[in-house]
């Protein structure tokens, strides 16, 4: 019963965030007139600013948001450790790299759709690798330090294509879109992205169960019928496609997928299949939350989101090690 | 008539046996330890019935070969209860034990599936610990514990990996107790131990591993002789002869002289 005041509270909140979200922003409209500009009445410079402006940014914050938690959530249960996220593995990092390729090459100027593609693609291979180098156990230890090797190759090639670039101000472009960021995206990016983050969500719903299972260990989990190699499949595809997508469109945000499924477990009785549609409600409210933060502390300077989630999150990541570290050994 | 059949097992890991042509044939009801010293294989067997290691030779249920099952049917014929007792996440009792049913995570639990969780948690008696937290459990409730929620499973076949180490005496004996009743009411129990004493009161059978190999299989008191115990494992014991209370108590270890004159 708990539960479903909890999901419904959580629901309320994302909800309540995302029309704030549209109602925030330097062009200074009502509510009523930016509601009706919403759906295409009143002046034709209101209804731009609505439609094209804040829509699709409080769409991918609330998709973007929800993908993070969601993904951090199925990660934490999969790997069965609590300082795993997109962030830290290195999966988004990796998903930039494909992102910034895509944008360096110029392809995507010829093929939209190779954005996401390629974020997608750099995304699957850091998983894997992630995967490879932390073995069966996930210790705490080599999961950050998988991470830590991913993260930094993925971001020396990115600084490769950074130092390679002929022309400076692209350059300073791909490096303020790697902040991450909401600001001046179109609806096109919401096309680009949403689909995948959509199937991406899909296949990692499918996981429920078999994490519930999985706190009891990798042979328990087998021996209650759920397939290791199947869950290993839509962990891989579910959190790249997914994760590669929103990063795609607004750059690394970091720390979601970590800090709210870890608020959010003790609410749910710990049980990972419970955590995971909450951790995608809690998820888009922070990123909306974060968003609306960011154009409402400094409007006049740009502050980047992911600088934002990074300044509240990475002190939380400090603080999770330190509570951990009895387990690192 | 034999319930679990297994059939000329051999594990290899590189070039070493960890198990060299083992055949055990176990029928309904039966509570068969699994002993041996560390390294014999004892634990490398559950696993292979399980699935979870690739042997060759062959493991059938009811005369149908368990490789040739999916894993749901798999899951509802064989539990395991794993030598260790790690929980990943503060899970409540009741959660926990839940987790033996497959049922969907959002609704409620259909009655058939509550009622399996009430009735492994009055078996293991740990209806009083069902609000409580795995990690604020003793070593021997957690035992418990994750000995309902194999209950919960429902199998007819269950497999325990020494689920009484660790334990202190009293509950060493109620878990034995444990088991042998489920025996009594028609599931089969193959569990592995260290605990000789234990073992020789309260399983049917016992199967002796040494070094991949099973070197003696039957009644405890045919298996536990003060011949096979030097043999095996290397200590000279103390074997009661008295006909209603068996008591095997190992006193010092053998050397290796000692074990050339047995």
């Amino acid at each position: 019963m708990s539960y479903k005041i909890l999901m419904g509270a959580l629901f309320l909140l994302m909800s309540l965030l995302f029309l704030v979200s549209l109602l925030t922003g330097p062009a200074n409209l009502d509510v009523f007139a930016a509601l009706k500009s919403l759906t295409g009445y009143g002046n034709p410079a209101s209804i731009l600013v609505m439609q094209e402006i804040r829509l699709p940014r409080a769409i991918l914050g609330l998709m973007i948001g929800a993908t993070l938690g969601l993904s951090g959530a199925v990660l934490q249960g999969y790997l069965r450790n609590p300082l795993a996220d997109p962030g830290i593995l290195g999966i988004s990092a990796s998903a930039s790299l494909g992102a910034v390729i895509a944008i360096y090459t110029g392809l995507t100027l010829t093929l939209p759709l190779a954005l996401p593609l390629l974020a997608i693609g750099t995304a699957v291979l850091a998983v894997i690798l992630v995967q490879a180098l932390a073995g069966q156990s996930a210790q705490t230890l080599t999961l950050i330090l998988a991470g830590v090797a991913i993260t930094s190759l993925a971001s020396a090639l990115t600084a490769l294509a950074l130092n390679l670039s002929p022309n400076p101000f692209a350059a300073l472009e791909i490096v303020f879109w790697m902040l991450g960021s909401l600001s001046d995206r179109s609806m096109l990016h919401v096309l680009l992205a949403a689909p995948f983050m959509i199937i991406g969500w899909l296949l990692l719903s499918l996981l429920g169960r078999g994490l519930d299972a999985l706190s009891l260990g990798r042979d328990v989990a087998f021996t209650l019928g759920y397939s290791p190699k199947r869950m290993q499949w839509l962990v891989i595809l579910g959190t790249a496609i997914s994760v590669g997508a929103a990063t795609a469109v607004a750059g690394a945000i970091g720390f979601v997928g970590l800090v709210i499924p870890h608020l959010l477990r003790p609410l749910v009785g710990a049980q990972p299949s419970r955590l995971l549609p909450a951790s995608a409600f809690g998820g888009a409210s922070l990123v909306l939350a974060a968003d609306i933060a960011v154009r409402l502390i400094v409007p006049e300077k740009d502050l980047k989101l992911g600088v934002l989630t990074a300044i509240v999150g990475a002190p939380f990541f400090l603080w999770l090690v330190f509570k951990t570290r009895k387990g690192l050994t | 008539m034999s319930l679990l059949e297994i059939k000329n097992v051999t594990l290899k890991f590189g070039e070493s046996r960890i198990l060299n042509d083992v055949s055990v044939s176990i029928g309904r009801g039966e509570m068969v330890g699994l002993i041996g010293p560390n390294g014999a294989g004892k634990s490398s067997l559950l696993k292979v019935i399980l699935g979870l290691l690739p042997a060759s030779g062959n493991v059938h249920y009811k005369k149908r070969d368990l490789k040739q099952m999916n894993l749901e049917e798999r899951a509802s014929l064989l539990s395991y209860l794993p030598q260790e007792r790690d929980v990943a996440w503060p899970l409540s009792v009741e959660t926990l034990v839940g987790l033996g049913c497959k049922r969907n995570a959002f609704s409620a639990p259909n009655p058939k599936d509550l009622q399996r969780v009430i009735e492994a948690m009055r078996r293991t008696d740990v209806r009083n610990l069902k609000h409580r937290l795995v990690d604020s459990l003793s070593g021997g409730e957690r035992a418990r514990v994750l000995m309902a929620r194999a209950l919960a499973q429902d199998t007819p076949v269950i497999l325990a990996d020494e689920p009484i180490s660790g334990l202190d005496p009293a509950h060493q004996i109620g878990f034995m107790e444990m088991l042998e009743d489920l025996a009594k009411n028609g599931r089969t129990v193959l569990i592995t131990m260290h605990e000789l004493s234990l073992a020789a009161r309260w399983c049917h059978r016992l199967v002796l591993l040494h070094q991949g190999r099973v070197v003696a299989d039957g009644k405890p008191r045919n298996v536990l002789t003060e011949q096979f115990l030097a043999k095996v494992y290397g200590v000279s014991a103390y074997v009661s002869k008295d006909q209603n209370d068996f008591i095997v108590l190992p006193i010092k270890q053998l050397s290796k002289k000692d074990k050339a004159g047995t």
